[in-house]
């Protein structure tokens, strides 16, 4: 019989739910893909659901129902934060009381109500399943673990190794000091939205220098040389008031925050710059540490932070560690899995079986839904949409040419990635050589913020060859310079008014779409042992072209959850500057469509991130 | 129970000051430190052991249906020279769990601050 247990995040980002039996991961989804609620962190019913038909298993038959963080820890957290601020506390008491008492609290109950009366729920603990995500599925017998985050119960950073089934965490920096929740700070000041905006953070940086930098480190941290640090609480807001930082903030950095959608100054850019370049520093010394202290070559990395590629790669460039790989799934949605692998491995004494093939245990992340071409064409024939069919060769084919001909393309192939990055199963494509590419793609598909670079999907092994990177990166989780034989060299200086579409717009590459203003790329390898069509459509346009990649973003606009289903994928097709569509083994052109009348514009749906 | 939001806020509040806002005060006549809130020059490392480095089977069962049972978790999470003040505080706040009622769902994820409450 075997061991198949469900793993649930909830309740504060990214709610979701996974299922792995006997040790091996099943299905793993987001429910925002689902409900369209962008970061949804209500109870994942539907991602439950989900994950419950794809292992064809009733809820009664499951071993255990695991949440992914311990509720009292983290009540005890909230309420010595409280008695901290006394008196001052009462409007986060009047905000957290209800849903805590009414909600959070009552998680166990709301499993037994929604699930199963009988079903035995466990509880994991926030790093430890965070530690989990990144170490079983790991390729890795013996690693290292970074777990980096804003907060979980207490823990905000956390060190430790694993071994075969076994996972420790030796020690960890306590709340309210927390890289997460600093970095996010900054994402408040440079106007973007706190608990999305940090990636936005992450690239703006490039365009900025690191003038702050000593300020930040004078007032703001203090980084001991292991890279264990401390905030100076005078200067945040999070412990006292529902604000990210303090009236002392704004007069150590010079004033208030950007407003949100106001132009981006200078001033930005180099707040950027200089809160990347601290928290690069803390991710270096942590990682030196770990090494020294596990001995061990391997790293895995989660947490939230574990999403700055930029920081990750400069890991892996330092040389730190031989092999490094971190969980796609970084954030709170990760925890799910985690869940769900330390009751395996733990409670349940799964054995761990760790991929000898090279690759890892994570499928690609590819573990949501997929539709078959039977679903596709019944929607499409029920709606009297237009398609034509073709054979995987022939999508292959049609896919690459339309990308060699400036096309835009969205393309919905296999089962939905797992976390936030799209992978080649929901994405839009187009040519990384085209220097129009990127501001066509931020501007009439994604609507979104000009200075957004956009990643390359490069067959694995043509790497390499475009990019200062000799480790795979299947996640789209490191960022690697462009090869300088490769490079256009302009100037890089921003005017004094600030205005950043000159400079974006300048192609510094032969493959301009995909080179961000300092010549990095945040890269995705593809195998085709992972995801065949995808490295498919990527070779038939380096037979057309010469060039063995594409510009691969994610399959939404700006401030809507990727895409999971056809009629998600067609709606997004409609109203945007997308050119061609595919949804499995159909194909769908722009100008063949009826028109797509809708009741209210669209761009009021979705809250801006 | 069912109440309006208005009485609610008012409940919540008066809860707040006699309770926690209280607790508080005794906290700091007795000089307890509850968070550390700035950095220590003095300190070599920033860094925490963690009092159990891997999880036991049977750390993973908690059993939150069961009011004292969580009322006397908490009770040992509470520790130092301040744990009655702290037991009692959790165990008022814990008794509140049942006077609100389910809620279906949780908030929107806010664009200000990072969730962590």
């Amino acid at each position: 019989m075997s061991i198949d247990v469900l793993g649930i995040s909830c309740y504060y980002h990214d709610s979701a739910a996974t299922l792995v039996r006997d040790g091996e991961i099943i299905a793993a989804v987001q429910e925002e893909r689902f409900t369209r609620r962008k970061h949804d962190p209500g109870f994942p019913d539907n991602a439950i659901n989900y994950c419950l038909e794809e292992g064809e298993i009733d809820p009664n038959e499951l071993s255990a129902v695991v949440f992914y963080d311990n509720p009292l820890q983290t009540f005890d957290r909230i309420v010595k934060s409280l008695l901290h601020a006394a008196p001052n506390g009462v409007d986060q008491w009047l905000k957290a009381a209800p849903t805590w008492l009414g909600l959070k609290l009552k998680v166990q109950q709301t499993i037994h109500e929604r699930l199963d009366p009988d079903v035995k729920v466990l509880f994991s603990d926030h790093h430890m399943s965070h530690a989990a995500s990144a170490f079983y599925p790991s390729p890795y017998s013996d690693a290292a673990v970074i777990t980096m985050d804003g907060v979980g119960e207490w823990a905000t950073t956390a060190v430790g190794a694993g071994h075969g089934e076994s996972l420790e965490i030796f020690d960890e920096i306590r709340f309210p000091h927390s890289l997460g929740l600093l970095y996010s700070a900054f994402t408040y000041y440079t106007g973007f939205r706190v608990n999305s905006g940090e990636y936005k953070l992450m690239g703006l940086a490039a365009y900025g220098e690191p003038e702050y930098e000593s300020l930040i480190r004078d007032h703001l941290i203090d980084i001991k040389d292991d890279g264990s640090y401390r905030l100076n609480m005078d200067y945040f807001g999070f412990l006292d008031s529902n604000m990210m930082i303090s009236q002392k903030f704004e007069d150590l950095l010079g004033g208030p925050a950007r407003e949100p959608e106001s132009r981006i100054s200078r001033r930005d850019m180099n707040l950027a710059s200089s809160i990347q370049v601290v928290l690069e520093d803390v991710v270096l010394k942590l990682a030196r540490r770990a090494r020294k202290q596990t001995g061990l070559p391997n790293l895995v990395l989660a947490g939230g932070v574990a999403l700055n590629c930029v920081a990750n790669g400069k890991i892996l460039s330092e040389g730190i560690f031989d092999n490094v790989w971190i969980q796609p799934a970084a954030g709170d949605a990760g925890g799910a899995l985690g869940a769900a692998l330390v009751a395996s491995h733990t409670y349940f004494d799964v054995p761990r079986q760790v991929e000898t093939r090279g690759r890892d245990g994570q499928k690609g992340s590819y573990l949501g839904p997929a539709y078959s071409n039977r679903e596709v064409k019944a929607f499409l024939d029920y709606r009297e949409y237009p398609y034509s069919q073709v054979s995987d060769d022939e999508r292959a084919a049609t896919v690459a040419s339309a990308i060699a001909d400036g096309k835009i393309i969205g393309y919905m192939v296999g089962r939905m990635e797992y976390g936030p990055r799209s992978l080649g199963a929901r994405s839009i494509l187009g040519d990384a050589r085209n220097v129009d590419t990127q501001s066509i793609m931020n501007l009439k598909i994604k609507f979104r913020e000009s200075f957004r670079p956009f990643a390359p999907s490069v067959l694995e092994a043509y790497c390499e060859e475009y990019f200062g990177l000799k480790t795979d990166s299947p996640y789209m989780l490191l960022v690697a310079p462009v090869n300088e034989d490769r490079w256009i060299v302009s100037d890089t200086v921003i005017p004094d008014d600030g205005d950043m579409l000159p400079l974006i717009n300048r192609p510094r590459s032969d493959i301009p779409a995909v080179t961000h203003v300092d010549y990095s790329a945040r890269i995705q390898t593809v195998s085709p042992a992972e995801k065949p069509d995808y490295y498919a459509v990527i070779k038939e346009f380096e037979k057309l072209t010469g060039y063995g990649l594409i510009v691969n973003t994610s399959f939404n606009v700006r401030g809507e959850p990727i895409v999971a289903s056809p009629e998600d994928a067609y709606r997004c097709f409609m109203r945007t500057g997308i050119d061609m569509l595919v949804l499995e083994n159909c194909i769908l052109i722009k100008n063949e469509q009826p028109e797509f009348p809708e009741d209210v514009d669209w761009k009021d749906t979705y809250a801006v991130d | 129970m069912q109440w309006t939001d208005q009485q609610q806020v008012e409940f919540l509040t008066r809860f707040y000051n006699e309770i926690i806002a209280a607790a508080a005060d005794l906290l700091k006549q007795q000089d307890v430190e509850i968070l550390t809130t700035k950095p220590d020059p003095n300190e070599l490392s920033y860094f925490s052991q963690r009092a159990q480095s891997s999880m036991k089977p049977e750390e993973l069962e908690l059993d939150l249906e069961d009011i004292d049972w969580v009322k006397n978790a908490l009770a040992q999470i509470a520790d130092g020279p301040e744990s009655e003040i702290l037991a009692d505080v959790y165990g008022r706040i814990i008794d509140l769990a049942a006077r609100f009622e389910e809620i279906d769902d949780a908030e929107d994820v806010s664009p200000y601050i990072y969730v962590m409450f």
